[in-house]
C-alpha cells in the first residue's frame, strides 16, 4: 500500500528532467551518427579505385545511421516526461490535503492515510452541541479520508505503470543491442506472408504493437505503407511511419504518377502543414475514399491530458484546408481555460459531400461514422498514463456524423461532444447518443450544441427541412457509400435515408434535444438577416463559441454555459421565413 | 606467403588513402563524441518505488546502447586510419563488420 511517507519521499519532478535529458542527449547521438554518414559520402564521394570498396563503407554507414535506438530511447524519454507530469500532479493535490487537514482543521492524518477528527469537550450549557460539531468534524474528517486514501491509491497505480512503460523500453532496448538488424520474429513473418493478419481491435494492435523491434515495425511498414493509419499504435510511430508514406506518395504525385492524379494537391497541403513544430500525421490515405483522407495532430495526443478531435463539414478535404489554424486556435483556448498540456487532431477521415446539395444526404455520414469510432478507440487505446479528457468537435455536417458515429447501435469513444451550427445529428435527442464511458443517463450533459442566430445552416434541422421534404416527395434511398476502412460492414444499419432531402433530426441547440446549448456571436447579417459569412465565423479569436470550445475541451463545460450571450440583434426588416437552406 | 601488395593489382592508390585517412579522423571524432554521452538526470524516487528500481538501470543502458553505434564507427575509424593494403581487403574488413551489427 503507498503511503504518505513514500510519496513525500518521491520527486516525479526528477523523472521530467530525466525526460528532457534522455531527448537532449539523444539529439546528440543522432546529430553525430548523421554527420558521420554525412561524411563518408563526403570523402568517398572523389574515390578513384574499385567502387566496390567505397560502396561497402557507405553501406555500412548508412545502416548505423538508419539504428532505431535513438527512437526507443526517445519513448523512453515520453514514459518518464507523461508519468512523472501525473506523478507530480497526484503529490501536489495530496500534499496539499494533508496539510489542509492537519494545519487548517486540526485533523490527524497517519501515513496510511486515515483521518481523525479533533474531540469536541463536552458542554455544560448547551450539551448537544458538541455532539453536533463532532458530528460535523467526523463527517469533514471522512471526506479527507476518501480524497487523500483514493490520491494514494492513484499515485501507487501511476508508479506501477510507469515502471512497466520503462522496464518495456529497456528490454526493447536490449533486444536491439543484441541484434539490432534482427530478421523479423516468427509472427511477423506470418503477416508478411500473408497467413496471420494484423489484430483489428485498436487495444489488441497496442497491446502487439509493444512487442514488436523497430526491424519489424519497418518490415510491416514495407509491407503496408498504411500501416501507419492503423488506431492503437503510438502517435509517435504513425507521424514516423506516415510521414515516409507522405514524402513516397508526394515524389510520384510530382514525378507524375497516374495512380495519384488529382491528389497532388492534397499531399502538398499535408506536407506544408507538417513543416510547423509539434505536429503529427495520424493519418494518410489516397486509396480508400474518393477523396485524399488525412489526420494531423497539433500537440502529441498520447501524452495530452485533453484531446480533441475536429470533424469539418461538406467540401473539406487537405488541398482546400486542414484546418489547422482554428485546430491551434481551440488548442490555445484549451489552455486559456486551464488545460495543461492539450492537444487538438483536425480529423479528414471520411468522404465529405463535396457539394452543399449533396449535404443533404445522409449516406456520407453513415459511410464515416465507424471510421470515427475506430479513431476515436485508438486514441484511448496508445493514451500513455492516466486517461485523458475527450472531446469530438464537429462543424456543420461533421455534426451529422458525430451524431451518426454515436448512436444507431454504434457508440464514440468520447467524453464529450461539440455540434457547432449542426443541420442535425441523425438524432432526435442528446440521450439517444452513446459516449464510450458515460453513463446513459448522463450523455446529455457532456452533449454541447452552438449556432449563430445570423448563421442559415442550422435551420435546416429548425425547421425539418429533410422531414418536410419527406412527406411531401415520398423517401426514396440514395446509393449507399461503403465504409472503406470496413467493407464487411458492422453496427446496424441506419435506420432510414431518403433520397430527396434526408432529415438529420432535431436541432441540438433546441431545448427539447435536451443537450446543453451555449452562446455563438450572431456573425455578419445581410438584408435579410441570415448570411452565409455567419457559418464559417466559429473560430473567430475573441469569439463566445471559440471561448465556449476552449472549456468544452479543458473538461469546464459548465463554464461554456455561463457565458453571457450576444446582445439580440437589431432588426433592420420585417423577419421573413427562411429558405430552406442545404447543410454545409 | 601471400603474394606482395603491388603485385596484387588492387592497391589502393595514394588518392583515396589520403581520403581514407581523412575520414578516419572525422569518424574518429564522431566515435569519441558519442563515447562522452551520459545520462546525468536522475529520477528521485522513494527506495521502495518500482520506478526507482528500473530508473536505477536507464542511464547505464542508454550509455550502452549508444555505444553500440559509437564502437562501430571506432572500428570504421580505426581501419581507415590505419590504412588499408587492397581495396579487396578494405571491402572484405566492411561488409565482414556489417554482418556482425547487422547478426547476421
Amino acid at each position: 500500500m503507498t503511503t504518505i511517507t513514500h510519496v513525500r519521499a518521491c520527486v516525479p519532478e526528477t523523472m521530467v528532467s530525466v525526460a528532457e535529458a534522455l531527448s537532449t542527449q539523444t539529439n546528440v547521438f543522432t546529430d553525430r551518427v548523421g554527420q558521420m554518414a554525412r561524411d563518408v559520402d563526403h570523402e568517398l564521394g572523389e574515390w578513384k579505385g574499385a567502387g566496390a570498396a567505397a560502396a561497402s563503407a557507405r553501406t555500412l554507414a548508412h545502416q548505423l545511421d538508419a539504428n532505431h535506438l535513438a527512437e526507443t530511447v526517445v519513448g523512453l524519454a515520453d514514459h518518464y516526461n507523461a508519468f512523472g507530469t501525473e506523478l507530480a500532479g497526484y503529490r501536489d493535490v495530496l500534499l496539499t490535503t494533508v496539510v489542509h487537514a492537519t494545519e487548517d482543521d486540526g485533523m490527524s492524518v497517519d501515513d496510511a492515510g486515515n483521518v481523525t477528527a479533533p474531540k469536541v469537550p463536552p458542554g455544560n450549557e448547551h450539551p448537544s452541541v458538541p455532539g453536533l460539531v463532532q458530528h460535523y468534524l467526523d463527517t469533514q474528517a471522512a471526506g479527507y479520508q476518501s480524497k487523500i486514501q483514493h490520491l494514494l491509491a492513484q499515485f501507487g497505480d501511476a508508479e506501477t505503470r510507469a515502471a512497466k512503460a520503462i522496464t518495456d523500453s529497456l528490454q526493447l532496448l536490449d533486444t536491439y543491442q543484441k541484434n539490432p538488424n534482427s530478421d523479423v520474429g516468427s509472427k511477423v513473418k506470418d503477416i508478411l506472408a500473408g497467413r496471420a493478419q494484423l489484430p483489428d481491435d485498436p487495444q489488441q494492435l497496442h497491446d502487439f504493437w509493444a512487442t514488436l523491434t523497430p526491424a519489424e515495425k519497418d518490415a510491416l511498414w514495407k509491407h503496408d505503407p498504411y500501416i501507419g493509419n492503423r488506431d492503437g499504435i503510438p502517435v509517435v510511430d504513425r507521424d514516423h511511419y506516415n510521414r515516409m508514406t507522405l514524402q513516397d506518395e508526394l515524389a510520384r504525385a510530382r514525378a507524375g504518377d497516374p495512380a495519384l492524379q488529382g491528389k497532388r494537391d492534397d499531399l502538398e497541403k499535408i506536407n506544408k502543414e507538417l513543416q510547423h513544430p509539434d505536429r503529427f500525421l495520424l493519418l494518410i490515405d489516397t486509396k480508400s475514399g474518393a477523396t485524399t483522407h488525412a489526420a494531423i495532430a497539433s500537440g502529441n495526443p498520447d501524452l495530452a491530458d485533453h484531446v480533441a478531435t475536429f470533424v469539418p463539414g461538406t467540401g473539406s478535404r487537405p488541398s482546400k484546408s486542414m484546418y489547422m489554424d482554428w485546430v491551434d486556435r481551440m488548442r490555445d483556448q484549451a489552455r486559456t481555460a486551464g488545460a495543461k498540456n492539450p492537444a487538438v487532431i483536425s480529423w479528414l477521415g471520411y468522404d465529405a459531400p463535396p457539394e452543399l446539395l449533396d449535404a443533404t444526404h445522409r449516406r456520407y455520414a453513415d459511410a464515416g461514422a465507424g471510421a470515427l469510432d475506430r479513431f476515436q478507440n485508438g486514441l484511448r487505446a496508445s493514451h500513455v498514463g492516466a486517461p485523458s479528457y475527450n472531446t469530438v468537435v464537429g462543424h456543420s455536417y461533421g455534426t451529422t456524423v458525430i451524431g451518426d458515429a454515436a448512436s444507431h447501435g454504434r457508440t464514440l469513444n468520447a467524453d464529450a461532444v461539440v455540434f457547432v451550427a449542426s443541420p442535425g445529428t441523425t438524432v432526435e435527442h442528446a440521450s439517444d447518443l452513446s459516449l464510450t464511458g458515460v453513463r446513459s443517463e448522463e450523455v446529455g450533459n457532456r452533449v454541447y450544441a452552438t449556432a449563430a442566430v445570423h448563421d442559415p445552416t442550422p435551420l435546416y434541422a429548425a425547421n425539418r427541412v429533410g422531414k418536410l421534404d419527406d412527406a411531401l416527395f415520398g423517401v426514396d434511398s440514395g446509393p449507399a457509400i461503403h465504409d472503406p476502412y470496413n467493407p464487411s460492414g458492422t453496427g446496424s444499419a441506419p435506420p432510414k435515408e431518403s433520397g430527396g432531402l434526408d432529415d438529420y433530426g432535431m436541432d441540438p441547440t433546441d431545448p427539447d434535444f435536451r443537450g446543453r446549448s451555449f452562446p455563438s456571436d450572431p456573425g455578419p447579417s445581410s438584408e435579410l438577416g441570415l448570411n452565409g459569412a455567419a457559418h464559417n465565423k466559429y473560430w473567430e479569436p475573441g469569439s463566445r463559441s471559440l471561448e465556449g470550445m476552449g472549456h468544452i475541451i479543458a473538461g469546464k463545460g459548465d463554464k461554456a454555459t455561463q457565458i453571457p450571450p450576444a446582445p439580440p440583434p437589431v432588426a433592420q426588416t420585417q423577419p421573413v421565413p427562411p429558405p430552406p437552406p442545404p447543410p454545409r | 606467403m601471400g603474394t606482395p601488395v603491388e603485385e596484387r593489382g588492387d592497391a589502393v592508390l595514394q588518392v583515396d588513402a589520403d581520403a581514407l585517412r581523412r575520414l578516419g579522423g572525422k569518424l574518429g571524432t564522431h566515435a569519441a563524441e558519442i563515447g562522452q554521452i551520459i545520462i546525468g538526470a536522475k529520477a528521485i524516487m522513494a527506495e521502495d518505488s518500482p520506478v526507482r528500481a528500473v530508473s536505477d538501470r536507464v542511464p547505464e543502458a542508454v550509455r550502452h546502447a549508444f555505444e553500440l553505434i559509437g564502437g562501430n564507427i571506432n572500428q570504421m575509424a580505426t581501419r581507415m586510419t590505419a590504412g588499408a593494403a587492397t581495396y579487396s581487403e578494405l571491402e572484405q574488413a566492411n561488409t565482414d563488420q556489417l554482418r556482425r551489427y547487422a547478426g547476421s
